[in-house]
C-alpha cells in the first residue's frame, strides 16, 4: 500500500508538465522509494506513539501491582480483590508445578479463548497451551520475573504473552504454587517484529540509495542537514562543508537560474520537483545531475524538510550535448552544403530538401511540401528517372545519376549526383539523393565541345597548311627535355611520332653526318645565347634518301628570363633545291654562254674592224703618197665611209654589252674618267674644230657604279657635242658638271652647238633615229646612252633650242 | 717614200701581225717617219719568236722595238708575250713592245697593261698622229 499522503504528493510530478512519464527514473523506483521512506518515517511514527503507550500501560501495572502487593500485604477486602480479578482484562492465574491451573480468572479464559474458567482449568498446560513443548522448557526468565513468550489458544492461534509470576514458597522453600498474570503482548511483539524488519529493510534500503543515489536532506529554511558520501564524492565537498550551508551552495548560477527560481517555486507549495540540473563542484568542474525533490509535510500541512535525491548524468548530458552538437553540425553541414540534397517519400513527395536545392529549384518549403518530385523533372528523362527511382526503392545504390529539372522559373537545370535508399527497420522509406547543379558544367562542356571542335577543324587546317607548306613544326620542352612534333613534321622525317621521342641529342643522328656540327652548334647558340637558329641542313631517311630542309627555331615562353620552350619548324627545300641546284646550273650557263658571246661580240667587232683598219692604214698611206687632189678627196670620202662603219660596230657593240652584261659596282674616279674621253675625243676632229671641253667635277661623295656604262653614256654625250657643233658659232664647247651626293650623281652636259628641234627631241632617244641626212651617225648613240641610264636606274632629260645647243641632264641613283 | 739620209730612231723594229696588209702599212709608217734602220716583220707570233731566239745571245741584232698584234692565228700576242718572258734579260730589257690592235674587249687592253713588257696599247692603224706621239715618246736605250 502506498501512503495516499505520498501519492497526493506525487501526484503533481507525474503531471507535471515539464516531465512527464520521464523515462530515466521509473516510477515503480519512485513508489519503492516513497513507500520506503514513509514506512520508515511512518513506523518511527507509530513506534514513538507505541512505546509511550506501553509506558503508560506498564506504569499503571506497576501501580497496579503494587495495589495488589499491598493489599495481600494488609489485607485488603476479599470482594475488592474479587471484583479486580474478576474484572481485569490481563489473565490472572494460580498453577500447579505439574502444570495445572488451580485458578484463573475470566480474563485469561478469553485471552486464550476457552470457553468457561472449568475448561481451562482442565487442560494440561504443558500439552496444550504449548505448540512445543520444548518452549516451555526454554522459556526464559526475563529481567524482574517478566517473561514475554507465546501460547497457543484453544483454536491453535498464537499469542504472546507478557508473564509477570512468581512461584509462591512455604517457609522451608518448598514451591506451593506459581502465581502471575499474563498480558496478551502480540500486537506489540508483531510490531516489534515488523518493526525490525522494517528497520532492517530501511537500512538496506537506505544503505542501496546511499550507494547508487545523491542524497541531501534539507529543512524547511533550506538549509542541508544531510549529505551522503556521493553527493560530496560528486561536488568535492566534505560533508562538513555541505551541512548547515544552503542547497544553493551546490547550485550552479548561471544557465540554470531560472530553472532553480521555477524549482523553489514549486517545491515550496509541498509539490515534488524533477529536473535536470547543471552543477559546478567545489573545484569548479561541472556536472549534471536527475534531481528530485521531494518535500516532506507533517500533520499540519507545513513542510518540515526536503529529501533531494540525484543521479549523476553528466555522462548521459555530455553524450546528449555531443550528440546534439553534431546532429547540429550534421543539419548545417547538409544546409550549407553547396550540393542539393534531398529525401524523398517512397511516393515521390518530398520529406526534406536542403537550403541549396530550394535555392536552385526557386520554390519554398512550402510549395515543395505540397509537391511530387517527378512534377519537376523534365519529360524526356522522366521514364528513366522513374527506373532508377524504382531501382533505388528496391535497395540499390545508383551513381551517376542524371537528370533534367525544370525549376519555378521554368529554367532548366541539370542535377547529377548519387541516390540511396533510406531504409528503415529494414524497409525501404524513401530514397535520398545528393545532387550537384552541372547545368554550367553541361553547359561549359558543350561550349568546350565547340570550341574543341574549331580546334580540331584549325588543327586539321594547320596540319593541311603544314603539309601544303611541306612544313613541320615540333616544341621542345627545356624542363623535361621532351619534344613533341606536328605531322608534317613526322611525315618529312618519313618516321612515326614514336621513334622521334627520344633524346635531342640522339635525333642529330636524323642529320645527315656531313651537317651535324651545323645542326650542334646552332642549338648550342640556342642554349647559351636563348634566341633563335636558323640553318640549312640534309636529313636522312630512313631508307637512306637524302632531303634538305630548312629549319628555323626561336625561344618562347619566358619565365624569370629563362625560356620553357623552343618553337621550330623545319620545311622540306628538296625541291627547292633541286630547284636551286637547277637554276644556279642554268645561271652558271648563261653566264658561259654570256662570256662566250661577250667573246664572240669582241671577236665578230675585232674581225670587222680590223679589215677597217687595214683600209685606213693604207688609205693614210696613200694620203701620204699623193698630191693629186681629185685622189685626196677620193681617199677622204674612203676614209669618212670606213669611219662611219666603225662607229656604228662600236655603238653594236656597246648596245650588246649594256643590254647583256650586269651591272658592276666599282670606284669611279670622274676626273679620271674625262680625262681619258677627252683626250680621245681630242682629235675627232675631221672637218669638226677643236672644241673647248670644260670638265666641273664637285664629288662630295666618292660613288660606286658601274664604270664602262658610264662610260658610254659621256663618251657617247660628249663626241655628239663635237660632232654636232655650231659652225656658225665661233668658239665651240661642251661643259661637262658632275655633281655626286650621297644619294644620286648628277650629269649636265651642256654644248652650244646645233640643237635639236622640239619635234625631233622626244625622238632622239629612240633607236636608229637620226635627226637629219646630216646626222652621220649611226642611230644608235642616244639610244644606247639611254638604255644605259635606265640600267643604272636613272633618267636623262634633253633641253635644246636649234641653233642655240643642247643640255642633257641625268640623274643616275647610287647603287 | 723612204729616206735613207735622215737619222732613224731605232736601228732595229720588228713588227708582228698575220695581217699583210697591216704589216704593209706599219713598215711604210716606219719608213716614212723615219722610225728604224731596219724594219723586220713577221707574219706569226711562233715565227717571231724564233727569230728572237736566233738572235738572243747577239744584243746588236735585237730589235730596239715591236709592234705586236693581239689576235693572231695559232700563238696570239698574249702567247708570244708569255714565251718572251722566257727570254734573257737582256733581249727582255732591250726590246719595247708596243700592243698594236684593234681590239676594243678592256680585258685585252687591261692584260696588256699589267704585263710588264708592254709599253703602251694602240688602237690600229698606225697614222700620222700615232707616229708623231711614238717618235716624240720614244728614245733608243741604246744610242
Amino acid at each position: 500500500m502506498i501512503n495516499p499522503k505520498l501519492e497526493k504528493q506525487c501526484a503533481p510530478y507525474f503531471n507535471h508538465p515539464n516531465h512527464p512519464n520521464h523515462p530515466t527514473m521509473s516510477s515503480e523506483l519512485f513508489y519503492t522509494i516513497s513507500k520506503t521512506y514513509d514506512d520508515f518515517l511512518g513506523t518511527q511514527e507509530r513506534l514513538e506513539a507505541r512505546i509511550s503507550e506501553l509506558e503508560e500501560m506498564l506504569l499503571q501495572r506497576n501501580l497496579n501491582h503494587s495495589t495488589i502487593n499491598q493489599s495481600s500485604e494488609k489485607s485488603t477486602t476479599e470482594s475488592k480483590y474479587k471484583e479486580l480479578f474478576e474484572k481485569m482484562a490481563d489473565g490472572i492465574y494460580k498453577s500447579t508445578v505439574e502444570g495445572k491451573f488451580i485458578d484463573v480468572n475470566p480474563g485469561l479464559v478469553k485471552m486464550l479463548g476457552y470457553d468457561s474458567i472449568e475448561e481451562l482449568l482442565a487442560i494440561d498446560i504443558k500439552k496444550d497451551l504449548y505448540f512445543e513443548e520444548s518452549e516451555r522448557e526454554v522459556d526464559p526468565v526475563e529481567e524482574e520475573g517478566i517473561s514475554i513468550f507465546r501460547l497457543k489458544r484453544k483454536d491453535g492461534s498464537e499469542i504472546w504473552v507478557e508473564d509477570r509470576g512468581q512461584y509462591i514458597t512455604d517457609d522451608s522453600g518448598k514451591i506451593l504454587y506459581h502465581e502471575g498474570n499474563l498480558r496478551d503482548v502480540t500486537s506489540r511483539i508483531k510490531t516489534e517484529q515488523h518493526l525490525q524488519k522494517s528497520q532492517k529493510e530501511t537500512s538496506d534500503y537506505r544503505k542501496a540509495l546511499d550507494q547508487s543515489l545523491i542524497v541531501s536532506i534539507t529543512n524547511q529554511d533550506g538549509i542541508i542537514t544531510y549529505a551522503n558520501k556521493n553527493l560530496c564524492k560528486i561536488s568535492k565537498h566534505s560533508k562538513e562543508e555541505l551541512i548547515g550551508k544552503p542547497h544553493r551552495y551546490i547550485n550552479y548560477h548561471g544557465e540554470n537560474d531560472e530553472n532553480i527560481l521555477e524549482q523553489d517555486e514549486t517545491v515550496e507549495k509541498g509539490i515534488v520537483w524533477r529536473g535536470e540540473v547543471k552543477k559546478k563542484a567545489k573545484d569548479g568542474s561541472i556536472y549534471w545531475v536527475d534531481q528530485t525533490i521531494v518535500p516532506f509535510i507533517n500533520d499540519s500541512g507545513e513542510i518540515y524538510q526536503y529529501l533531494t535525491l540525484r543521479i549523476d548524468i553528466t555522462e548521459k548530458k555530455n553524450a546528449e550535448l555531443r550528440t546534439r552538437e553534431s546532429e547540429e553540425n550534421f543539419k548545417e553541414i547538409i544546409q550549407s552544403s553547396n550540393d542539393l540534397i534531398l529525401s524523398l517519400n517512397i511516393d515521390g513527395t518530398f520529406d526534406f530538401v536542403n537550403a541549396s536545392w530550394l535555392k536552385t529549384m526557386e520554390y519554398s518549403e512550402e510549395e515543395i511540401s505540397k509537391m511530387n518530385i517527378f512534377d519537376i523533372i523534365c519529360e524526356d528523362v522522366l521514364s528513366g528517372c522513374l527506373e532508377r527511382f524504382q531501382r533505388v526503392l528496391s535497395g540499390e545504390k545508383v551513381d551517376n545519376v542524371e537528370t533534367t529539372f525544370i525549376t519555378k522559373s521554368n529554367r532548366k537545370v541539370i542535377l547529377e549526383g548519387s541516390a540511396v535508399p533510406k531504409i528503415k527497420d529494414n524497409n525501404v522509406i524513401g530514397v535520398r539523393a545528393f545532387l550537384r547543379d552541372v547545368t554550367e558544367r553541361e553547359v561549359a562542356e558543350a561550349q568546350t565541345a565547340a570550341v574543341n571542335e574549331q580546334l580540331e577543324i584549325k588543327i586539321d587546317q594547320l596540319n593541311e597548311s603544314q603539309e601544303v607548306a611541306q612544313l613541320g613544326t615540333w616544341v621542345l620542352d627545356f624542363k623535361t627535355g621532351k619534344t613533341s612534333h606536328s605531322k608534317e613534321f613526322c611525315k618529312i622525317l618519313e618516321r612515326e611520332e614514336k621513334e622521334l621521342e627520344i633524346p635531342i641529342n640522339d635525333q642529330l643522328l636524323f642529320f645527315h653526318p656531313e651537317d651535324r656540327s651545323i645542326v650542334s652548334e646552332a642549338f648550342m647558340n640556342v642554349i647559351q645565347e636563348q634566341k633563335g637558329y636558323q640553318f640549312e641542313a640534309r636529313l636522312l631517311m630512313p631508307n637512306g634518301k637524302v632531303k634538305n630542309i630548312f629549319a628555323i627555331g626561336r625561344c618562347s615562353a619566358f619565365e624569370n628570363g629563362s625560356p620553357l620552350r623552343l618553337l621550330g619548324t623545319i620545311q622540306d627545300i628538296t625541291d627547292r633545291k633541286i630547284a636551286e641546284l637547277k637554276l644556279e646550273n642554268s645561271i652558271s650557263e648563261l653566264k658561259k654562254t654570256n662570256a662566250e658571246l661577250d667573246k664572240f661580240v669582241y671577236s665578230v667587232s675585232h674581225d670587222l674592224r680590223a679589215p677597217l683598219s687595214s683600209m685606213l692604214g693604207v688609205i693614210e698611206i696613200s694620203e701620204e703618197d699623193t698630191t693629186d687632189e681629185m685622189m685626196l678627196t677620193h681617199l677622204k670620202m674612203l676614209k669618212n665611209s670606213i669611219k662611219k662603219l666603225d662607229g656604228f660596230i662600236l655603238d653594236i657593240l656597246d648596245y650588246s654589252r649594256n643590254a647583256r652584261l650586269e651591272t658592276k659596282k666599282e670606284v669611279i674616279d670622274f676626273n679620271e674618267m674625262l680625262s681619258d674621253i677627252t683626250q680621245n675625243l681630242k682629235y675627232m676632229g675631221g672637218i669638226n674644230r677643236i672644241v673647248d671641253i670644260q670638265v666641273e667635277v664637285n664629288e662630295k661623295s666618292k660613288i660606286h657604279s658601274d664604270k664602262s656604262r658610264l662610260n658610254i653614256i659621256l663618251n657617247n654625250l660628249v663626241s655628239n657635242a663635237i660632232r654636232y657643233q655650231n659652225e656658225q658659232t665661233p668658239n665651240p664647247f661642251v661643259n661637262i658638271k658632275i655633281d655626286t651626293s650621297d644619294t644620286e650623281t648628277g650629269i649636265i652636259i651642256k654644248d652650244n652647238g646645233i640643237g635639236i628641234s622640239a619635234k625631233s627631241q622626244g625622238k632622239v632617244f629612240e633607236m636608229f633615229y637620226r635627226v637629219s641626212e646630216a646626222s652621220v651617225g649611226s642611230g644608235l648613240g642616244l639610244y644606247i646612252v639611254k638604255e644605259a641610264v635606265e640600267k643604272l636606274n636613272g633618267e636623262i632629260k634633253l633641253e635644246s633650242v636649234p641653233g642655240m645647243g643642247s643640255t642633257f641632264k641625268i640623274r643616275i641613283p647610287n647603287i | 717614200m723612204e729616206n735613207s739620209d735622215v737619222k732613224k730612231i731605232f736601228k732595229k723594229v720588228l713588227v708582228i701581225d698575220d695581217s699583210e696588209t697591216d704589216r704593209y702599212v706599219a713598215k711604210r709608217m716606219l719608213q716614212k717617219y723615219n722610225f728604224a734602220d731596219e724594219i723586220v716583220v713577221q707574219e706569226s707570233a711562233t715565227k717571231a719568236l724564233i727569230y728572237l731566239q736566233t738572235i738572243e745571245n747577239t744584243p746588236d741584232e735585237l730589235p730596239q722595238f715591236i709592234f705586236l698584234d693581239i689576235r693572231m692565228p695559232e700563238m696570239d700576242g698574249f702567247g708570244f708575250l708569255e714565251e718572251f718572258k722566257k727570254l734573257n734579260d737582256t733581249t727582255k730589257s732591250k726590246c719595247t713592245i708596243v700592243m698594236l690592235s684593234t681590239s676594243l674587249d678592256s680585258e685585252d687592253f687591261d692584260k696588256a697593261s699589267s704585263n710588264p713588257f708592254v709599253n703602251r696599247f694602240l688602237n690600229k692603224p698606225l697614222d700620222k698622229e700615232k707616229m708623231e706621239i711614238l717618235s716624240q715618246d720614244f728614245q733608243p736605250k741604246f744610242p
